[in-house]
């Protein structure tokens, strides 16, 4: 069968148009760590350019493996592992209306369900020092830097 | 059932309040729900009984934290800071490698003041392991083969899998009907039952009665990868399960009781290894060094 002229161009007119309009459907995704460290490239140890907090909205740019290249709401870009990011629209505001967002119509709320205030409840004279521990040990963090110098001072070569 | 046990049991029994109809209170709290609300949490709007997964990192987190308070009520943490900051190091070293490097506040590892054969994955990343597990390992690369194994639970959330589907309906409805800032008296009561049921289901799981065998393979399974990835040698993990059976009473209270047997598991992890690379670091006096540092803090 033979298509028309005018239809076989407005065919490639709509292809070439596709091809040159910036990523308007590029998918918003919410960050899932308190801290999401932005590194300079999708390797597990790559060097952190910068941190993300939880539900941070981002645009998923490209993707190589289990890392995406996202890019700000400031316009900075980066890479971060899959599983740092959700399509859920995690949802900050803890009042109002629900706005369900850009993604995929389904909506976490944060703070909601057990959160602070719940564990509050279950909190008492009995357990209080071993929260308090568990307090302290959260207080545990390592910059990320430390991580590869850890590795590299052991002689330990990763694969992946 | 040992002393240990009833001290366990009672204190638990204590702490939680045991679920009573949290399906009759999930249903009257639903009818209160702003429809709109509902249909804007859950597509379609339909039934809310979901799984682990529709937890929120966030959730999550907070479980764990209840569930490592209660295993640090059990056992005494080791506060050996140096010893503590080495498995810290190590084990965040090798959870960057793993499928599920971030959490929502990350992964920490801590010694218990326990000589028994133990290490627990709280939900979240907070990973206690206790001395007597640390004194089975001969190496570092033994010592990355038991982080590398409870990283594994974290990541497939094998915790938050035993909780039981209905504290989560119970709880997402709740959710669901929150626009103000804290909870009424009513939501928080419920919420809290639900949240303690978790924790039950979560640690009874991690200290009683074990995840079972196809997910300690799991978790094997990823040690193996993480280890490869790391860049340390993934035939470590099969060196520490053969010691653990040399070592391991039957019917004791620690790992043997919530763990398949070793052997079984040494065949599955051997699968798994060979389809790495295999290969062992480079020898490394630094890494010695420093292992040996550790141990003698033990």
């Amino acid at each position: 069968m033979n298509l028309s002229s005018t239809l076989k161009t407005g065919l490639v007119a709509g292809i070439l148009m596709t091809a040159a309009l910036p990523a308007l459907s590029a998918q918003i995704m919410s960050v899932t760590a308190r801290e999401a460290v932005m590194r300079a490239t999708p390797t597990a140890l790559g060097k952190a350019t910068g941190k993300l907090a939880y539900g941070d909205k981002v645009e998923s740019v490209e993707t190589k493996g289990a890392w995406n290249r996202i890019r700000t709401t400031a316009n900075q870009e980066g890479w971060i592992h899959n599983a740092s990011l959700t399509k859920k629209n995690i949802q900050m505001s803890s009042g109002g209306a629900v706005d369900t967002g850009a993604s995929s119509g389904e909506v976490s709320l944060a703070g909601k369900g057990f959160n602070s205030q719940v564990e509050a409840q279950i909190r008492n004279a009995d357990n209080a020092a071993a929260f308090s521990k568990v307090d302290e040990i959260e207080k545990l963090t390592v910059p990320p830097e430390k991580l590869q110098r850890f590795l590299d001072s052991g002689d330990i070569k990763p694969r992946g | 059932m040992n002393r240990k046990h009833l001290i366990l049991s009672a204190s638990a029994a204590l702490l939680f309040a045991g679920c009573q109809s949290m399906q009759q209170f999930g249903e009257a709290t639903l009818g209160k729900m702003d429809p709109a609300l509902v249909d804007a949490v859950v597509p379609g709007g339909g039934a809310l009984a979901k799984s682990f997964q529709d937890l929120t990192p966030e959730q999550e987190y907070y479980i764990g934290r209840a569930t490592a308070a209660v295993v640090l009520g059990q056992y005494k943490a080791y506060d050996h800071k140096e010893a503590n900051d080495y498995i810290n190091t190590l084990g965040q070293s090798l959870a960057a490698f793993s499928d599920r490097p971030e959490t929502f506040n990350g992964y920490r590892f801590h010694m218990l003041d326990s000589d028994d054969i133990n290490a627990f994955a709280a939900p979240g990343g907070m990973v206690l392991v206790s001395r007597g597990m640390m004194k089975l390992c001969q190496n570092e690369e033994d010592l990355a083969a038991v982080l590398a194994h409870e990283i594994g639970h974290i990541q497939f959330q094998h915790g938050v899998k035993a909780i039981k589907r209905s504290r989560l309906t119970s709880a997402l409805s709740i959710m669901t009907t929150a626009a103000a800032k804290e909870y009424g008296t009513e939501q928080l009561s419920a919420l809290t039952e639900a949240f303690e049921g978790s924790i039950n289901d979560v640690t009874s799981t991690l200290m009683n009665n074990g995840y079972g065998r196809a997910l300690e393979y799991e978790a094997d399974g990823a040690a193996v990868t993480i280890l490869d990835r790391a860049g340390y040698d993934p035939k470590a993990l099969v060196r520490v399960l053969e010691r653990m059976e040399a070592t391991l009473k039957p019917g004791g209270l620690d790992f043997a009781k919530t763990h398949p047997n070793p052997i079984k598991r040494v065949d599955n992890a051997n699968k798994a290894i060979a389809a790495t690379s295999g290969q062992a670091a480079a020898p490394s006096k630094a890494r010695e060094a420093r292992f040996a540092r550790f141990r003698a803090a033990l």
